[in-house]
């Protein structure tokens, strides 16, 4: 990532204190289906993740770059359909490009895993839902054109599905998903990439790469309330930053999201 | 891998430290032995034991394992770098270490016995391979705070009587393909493909995949109408069937990180790379550059 510079405001951010705040984290659920990254992929040492973080933040090859839409899920408690759903997109502008980036809906992901605009979601009910029926399309111009009736509003729970969605939402679904159980292995999935959706608070966002500034590590996430927030990647907002202690609360049960179904 | 006996391992072991010695033997004193030919075939089932080939099995005493994983090298394979025929070798790693293989085999290359020897190294037995090239890598890592923990060690076996073709290097950058007089490459639009396994993606992969998607290496192939595709080896479309990208390409899948540069009109294939860790995104768009992009 081009150099980031930290806006204290949007470090540690306490969220249920903040004015955009809707209950919407129920917690990671039991995850026991996905494989652990730990057993899939190698864990590096703390030297080894501050090394590696300043390589990448000196090339500016952060995840963080991947980011071509920062959402916004208004007065909804979709907080965890929105950081899922994300996390897909980040994926896809790897895989295919920034300019290719299919937009996808949150709300289509929360329908199938809140009861209510305000029940809030479990984590791992969304990785299931993206992995085995996948979410649809964001319902703007662009989309309409490819998809047609295919596609769902950002935000609207009790909008309804169109007839036969799961046809085209098995064209957006999650490759492979795995459970990050400690700090290290949360840091080394960003380094190597991937983006993990974690919750505190209440509230679910998505972390994306890891800064170090003075020996102190943070961790950089995108969150989904519109234009709060500090600026990263191509936007002048909508990203804040935890340091090591919330990095921890968050480090015992996320979800690393590694890759994508293609489309047919 | 497979498993044999315990029966057979014991007689794989005397078999394995009479050629080679244990760890840490110097191996220019060890004379070299042809390796047998066990007989009968390696069976799982129980049966007489087979009589070992009496002159090669040197009584040494096996190394004590230490728990220091300063002192030890986290991995290290050894073996023949040119066999006939039948082969073994031996892979040493920290009891500690998670290890993780990446290797390139013949396509006719069946799997070998893999057999635990008391010492703690592992033994590949590799009956009657095929003629070719195996390229053996191994990345272990062994997880202690403050140490580097990950070793990549390599290893090449060359069997049967082959053309003095070297195995490609693992360059800092990508390379061209293999020896051969290139034709002439009319510059125009390409489709590069970055075929790469999700699992094996390290933190330089990660930059050099990033960096090919940000920047001014994103707006050179944009501005230049090339294409980027960067794909796991094992993707699958919705159906479950191979991704399509990879059913067309698959043969020129050739390195753990492939790089491909393709005609973007034609899909002609016109070079075979390799990433390695010290890979860059600007050395890929040099690559492609070189390859008339």
């Amino acid at each position: 990532m081009a150099h980031i510079e930290i806006n204290d405001e949007y470090v540690d951010v306490d969220f249920s204190k903040q004015p955009e705040f809707v209950p919407g984290f129920n917690g990671y659920g039991n995850g026991e289906r996905f494989g652990d990254y730990a057993a899939a992929a190698p864990v590096l040492s703390r030297s080894q993740i501050v090394a590696e973080a300043e390589k990448t933040a000196a090339e500016g090859t952060g995840n963080a770059q991947l980011i071509v839409e920062v959402k916004n899920q208004r007065n909804e408690g979709s907080c965890v359909g929105n950081a899922s759903t994300q996390g897909l997109q980040v994926i896809q502008a790897r895989r295919l490009g920034k300019d290719k980036v299919t937009l996808l809906s949150a709300i289509a992901t929360y329908k199938q895993i809140g009861r209510s605009p305000g029940s809030g979601a479990m984590v791992d009910d969304s990785m299931e839902a993206l992995e085995g029926i996948g979410t649809l399309p964001l319902d703007i111009p662009a989309n309409r054109e490819t998809f047609g009736d295919q596609v769902m509003p950002a935000t609207g729970f009790y909008t309804k599905f169109p007839a036969n969605w799961k046809e085209t939402a098995r064209q957006f679904r999650l490759g492979e998903v795995l459970v990050v159980r400690s700090f290290e292995a949360l840091l080394s999935a960003m380094l190597c990439g991937h983006p993990v959706v974690v919750g505190r608070e209440g509230h679910s966002i998505l972390y994306l790469d890891v800064i170090v500034r003075n020996g102190r590590l943070y961790a950089l996430y995108v969150n989904s309330w519109g234009q709060w927030g500090q600026g990263a990647g191509d936007f002048s907002y909508g990203f804040g930053l935890d340091t090591e202690n919330q990095i921890k609360k968050s480090a015992g049960w996320a979800y690393a999201m590694r890759s994508m179904v293609e489309r047919t | 891998m497979k498993r044999a006996s315990a029966a057979l391992s014991l007689l794989i072991v005397a078999l394995a430290l009479g050629a080679w010695g244990p760890a840490g033997a110097v191996r220019s004193q060890v004379t070299p032995v042809p390796v047998p030919t066990p007989s009968p075939a390696p069976s799982p089932g129980p049966g007489p034991t087979p009589t070992p080939a009496p002159p090669i099995v040197v009584p040494i005493p096996l190394p004590t394992p230490t728990p220091d994983p300063v002192s030890l090298p986290i991995a290290a394979i050894e073996g023949p770098k040119q066999v006939a025929g039948t082969f073994m070798l031996l892979v040493k790693s920290h009891a500690a270490a998670k290890n993780t293989w990446r290797n390139v085999l013949p396509e006719a290359a069946a799997p070998p016995i893999e057999l635990e020897l008391k010492d703690g190294r592992t033994m590949l037995w590799f009956q009657e391979p095929p003629a070719g090239v195996y390229l053996f890598r191994l990345r272990s890592q062994l997880p202690a705070e403050g140490l580097d923990p990950i070793a990549d060690v390599e290893h090449v076996v060359t069997v049967g009587a082959l053309p003095p073709k070297p195995v490609p290097p693992v360059p800092p950058g990508p390379v061209p393909p293999g020896p051969g007089p290139t034709p002439p490459v009319d510059a125009g639009a390409r489709h590069v493909i970055v075929v790469y396994e999700t699992a094996d993606v390290t933190p330089a992969l990660a930059r050099v995949l990033n960096g090919l998607r940000s920047g001014m290496n994103a707006k050179y192939l944009s501005d230049r109408k090339h294409t980027l595709s960067l794909i796991d080896d094992d993707a699958v479309n919705a159906d479950g069937a191979k991704a399509a990208l990879l059913a067309k390409y698959g043969e020129s899948v050739k390195f753990p990180r492939s790089l491909i540069v393709t005609d973007g009109a034609s899909g002609v294939v016109l070079a075979i790379g390799e990433l390695t860790d010290a890979s860059t995104a600007a050395g890929v768009i040099e690559f492609l550059k070189q390859n008339g992009g």
